[in-house]
């Protein structure tokens, strides 16, 4: 009997429009601003003032400096020892900006950790305390709670039971309801032995009775480890993260010294002018205002980027949270958006991942419909996939539903018979199953083996089909291909993955014939035969040494050397400890395609960085024709040329760039959580599309932005 | 008079000797880091680097960041001598920049 798992079948399609088919979005949306994310992420924007917090965010850092200096001058001023001509109210405007730019750089961070936490807390809430039925040594059963198990106990768990822990199955088989953990409600089937043998607590077990080994203690199962991980990568930065960091505090830096020697040129040019112009009361300009000289830096430096960059990082290892992807760094979510070859095992990834009947072959004197009618007989009790099928495909072949006669007795599947099926009423013994199992059972019954069915058996299974035999009595009613079938929609899926730029690689365990076949079918671009776990870790070696990026799948114990070799590597949580270990990323759901939304997510993520980048850099040329003109409009009056927004005064304009600056960061937090939404045209038609998006978009916007600001201010009467 | 115009004349030449050659190590150092790196294959998803587009973006950059830099001094220096009567320009009298001012 083969080791199978029903591969829940997920609407294809479900927003289907006509025409055009819409791939299913498996990431779930959800709203920006709820209650429970909002207000602690207010309450932490206040919290994360505190310098040593601050620190970490050194753009924001500068402001923050800026705004407290700030401060000093209002009192200064405010205690008259200020030689300035300007009002103390346009220092305190100023200096509340500054502040709100801080805060609304911290909300932004605080916003996305808060849901990051709320949804790792979500999955966490699933994990509550059960009743468990520990097996003692001599086999007696003791009532415990789930929080008293020790690794290395055995529990019982039978049909209507939570699985108390993550444990292996050590005997038995079941159907387990793992919907707690992946959201999926169609059941799954997990047994012991092979790469189906574990189980996660949590999980509902909907029939039969196990008896599963707990590999975990109490709050230490591998979920818990696993959310514990995510939620310290959501804290951590990735190395491209720190990268621009570092490069945004060299901006930063520079426009220092930018800013820096502008108030001993503009007092140079307060001196000149009153010489040249031979009076002697003091000749004022915002050149030589300290306040008015930190409102030019904080809004040169790249504050928006530097605002939302720890929020887009977050947020990107949040919609991986929310796909139902745990990912253990944020390293790993970004490298997903740069993957160039993927690896997909066959069984369970491309097809079902268990055999379907598709063909009744008939011998000697029976008709299709002959054997189709005896093999559905023995299977109707069957339950397994495979007994199912095959009472499905005789019912589509156009023939009525078969009931079985009362007083029948139907015999199981066991092991030492490998065989199931059905004793009639009148005596008529049906069975159907391996084919030396059955032909021990025809010869049983006194019947002869027909010699063309070795040929019927070997040539089903030489194209790496199964084929079953069904005995009528002491005769062979002839055999029941099983095949493993494609998942539906596999096409489309690998055709989006050549459209984002991706390789696919099929790797089977069949023969080079079959597999091409199977890979030519799926739309796979290439394949790998009779693949031994060796093989997987040398091709990946062979990809990687050409400069690829490789992401591999995996679920069983002899994938673990090659999760461990790949840049990503996706487990399915359905797999072994083993391959979850060696991954950076599992799958809840234990989906291979949900590879298309890593992908995704990952070149979200880092195009949402470059194009907030963009932006915020774009923004600094409508800034200066803003400020420039505002800073010497006292000394250097013609200047009022480069003033092409025509602002209302000198202060009017630095406040309004000033806000403008401020205002921008929260107007953007949805992109940078919700990412900017990516389209798989390639890496050119997207860098133009983008580059007119947020560059030019950049350059354009705050002009407008400033102009409003301004007129607003001067329509409220906020300014003289 | 005659030393201190020889610190004049060396104070100068070693700004400027200091202000190009210290910061270029700075860049000189990322290049090394960036040959240092491997070369991705060329495929779909491959920037190309040989198209206006990407023409635009490194221009684009240079100027955008340049501007940024040097837009203060040069308001103060080229554009303020070039639009304004003072010291080059061609004003008259002191009047006309009172006039000018209010």
């Amino acid at each position: 009997m083969s080791i199978a798992t029903v591969v829940p079948e997920k609407p294809q399609y479900s927003g289907l429009k006509q025409g055009k088919p819409k791939p299913p979005r498996r990431v779930k949306r959800a709203a920006l601003f709820t209650r429970e994310t909002t207000i602690p992420a207010v309450k932490q924007a206040f919290v994360m003032l505190r310098p040593d917090i601050q620190w970490k965010n050194p753009v924001m850092f500068v402001v923050e400096v800026g705004a407290l200096l700030t401060l000093l001058y209002i009192f200064k001023a405010l205690f008259g020892a200020s030689e300035s001509l300007i009002s103390v109210s346009y220092f305190i405007a100023l200096d509340v900006w500054l502040f709100l730019t801080v805060l609304f750089a911290n909300f932004a961070t605080a916003l996305a950790e808060a849901r990051g936490k709320a949804q790792a807390e979500s999955l966490r809430r699933t994990r509550r305390e059960t009743r468990a039925l520990r097996l003692g040594p001599d086999d007696t059963i003791e009532d415990v709670s789930s929080n008293q198990l020790k690794p290395g106990d055995r529990v019982v768990v039978s049909a209507g039971q939570t699985i108390p822990g993550d444990g292996e199955i050590i005997n038995g088989i079941a159907s387990i309801d793992e919907s707690a953990i992946t959201g999926e409600s169609a059941p799954v089937i997990r047994e012991s032995g092979g790469d189906r043998s574990g189980v996660t607590g949590g999980t509902f077990v909907l029939s039969d009775r196990i008896v599963v080994r707990i590999t975990s203690g109490a709050g230490e199962s591998f979920l818990d480890r696993m959310i514990g991980l995510v939620e310290g990568a959501i804290r951590q930065r990735s190395p491209n993260e720190m990268a621009l960091t570092l490069a945004l505090s060299a901006m930063t830096l520079i426009f220092l010294i930018v800013v820096i020697p502008l108030w001993p040129m503009a007092w140079n040019a307060e001196q000149y002018m009153m010489g040249y112009l031979g009076i002697t009361e003091p000749l004022k300009s915002l050149g030589t205002d300290v306040p008015t000289l930190i409102a030019l830096l904080v809004c040169l430096i790249p504050t928006t980027i530097g605002a939302l960059l720890a929020a887009i990082g977050i947020a990107g290892m949040e919609r991986a949270l929310r796909a139902n992807i745990l990912a253990k760094s944020g390293k790993a979510v970004e490298m997903a958006g740069d993957i160039d070859v993927v690896l997909l095992d066959k069984t369970g990834t491309i097809t079902m991942g268990h055999r379907h009947a598709t063909r009744f072959l008939p011998l000697g004197r029976y008709s299709v419909s002959d054997l189709g009618q005896l093999a559905t007989l023995a299977s109707v009790a069957d339950e397994t996939p495979e007994g199912k099928s095959i009472v499905k495909l005789y019912e589509e072949q156009g023939n009525a539903a078969v009931v079985s006669p009362e007083k029948s007795e139907f015999v199981q599947f066991s092991a030492q018979t490998r065989m199931s099926g059905i004793n009639l009423p009148n005596g008529r013994r049906v069975r159907k199953g391996a084919s030396d199992a059955v032909a021990k059972f025809v010869q049983g019954e006194g019947g002869k083996v027909p010699d063309t069915l070795k040929s019927l058996v070997d040539g089903a299974a030489s194209k790496g089909a199964t084929p079953l035999v069904v005995a009528d009595g002491g005769q062979v009613a002839g055999i029941i291909v099983l095949e493993d079938i494609l998942k539906p929609g596999m096409k489309e899926r690998f055709g989006r993955l050549r459209q984002m730029g991706l390789r696919t690689v099929m790797i089977t365990g069949d023969n080079p014939l079959t597999a091409s076949t199977i890979a030519a079918e799926a739309g796979v671009d290439d394949f790998i035969a009779e693949a031994t776990p060796e093989d997987k870790l040398e091709y990946i070696r062979k990809e990687q040494a050409e400069g690829k990026l490789v992401a591999m799948m995996g679920d069983g114990t002899n994938d673990a050397p090659a999760l461990a070799q790949a840049d990503v590597a996706l487990a399915m949580n359905a797999g072994t400890q083993a391959a979850k270990e060696a991954a950076n990323m599992v799958d809840l759901d234990s989906d291979p395609t949900k590879l298309i939304e890593t992908v995704e997510i990952g070149k979200q993520l880092l195009i949402t960085r470059g194009a907030l980048t963009t932006f915020s850099i774009a923004n600094d040329v409508a800034k200066y024709f803003a400020i420039i003109p505002a800073l010497f409009a006292g000394t250097l009056p013609w200047l009022k040329l480069m003033d092409i927004m025509s602002l209302h005064s000198p202060t009017s304009a630095i406040l309004s760039a000033v806000i403008f600056n401020a205002l921008i960061i929260p107007a953007l937090i949805p992109v940078a959580l919700r990412g900017v939404a990516y389209k798989p045209l390639g890496a050119d038609a997207l860098l133009r599309r983008n580059l007119l998006v947020w560059g030019a978009g950049g350059v354009l916007l705050p002009f407008a932005g400033i102009k409003l600001i301004d007129v607003v201010l001067v329509g409220l009467h906020l300014l003289s | 008079m005659d030393s201190e115009a020889v610190t004049w004349d060396i104070a100068p030449g070693l700004v400027m000797l200091f202000s190009r050659f210290l910061p270029i190590v700075v860049p000189i150092d990322m290049a090394d880091n960036f040959g240092g790196k491997k070369s991705a294959p060329i495929g779909p998803e491959t920037l190309h680097d040989d198209t206006p587009t990407f023409g635009f973006l490194l221009l684009g950059t240079i100027l955008t960041i340049g501007a940024s830099l040097f837009l203060p001094v040069a308001a103060l220096g080229l554009l303020a001598e070039h639009l304004g009567p003072i010291p080059l320009g061609g004003c008259r009298s002191p009047m006309d920049v009172i006039r000018i001012k209010s």
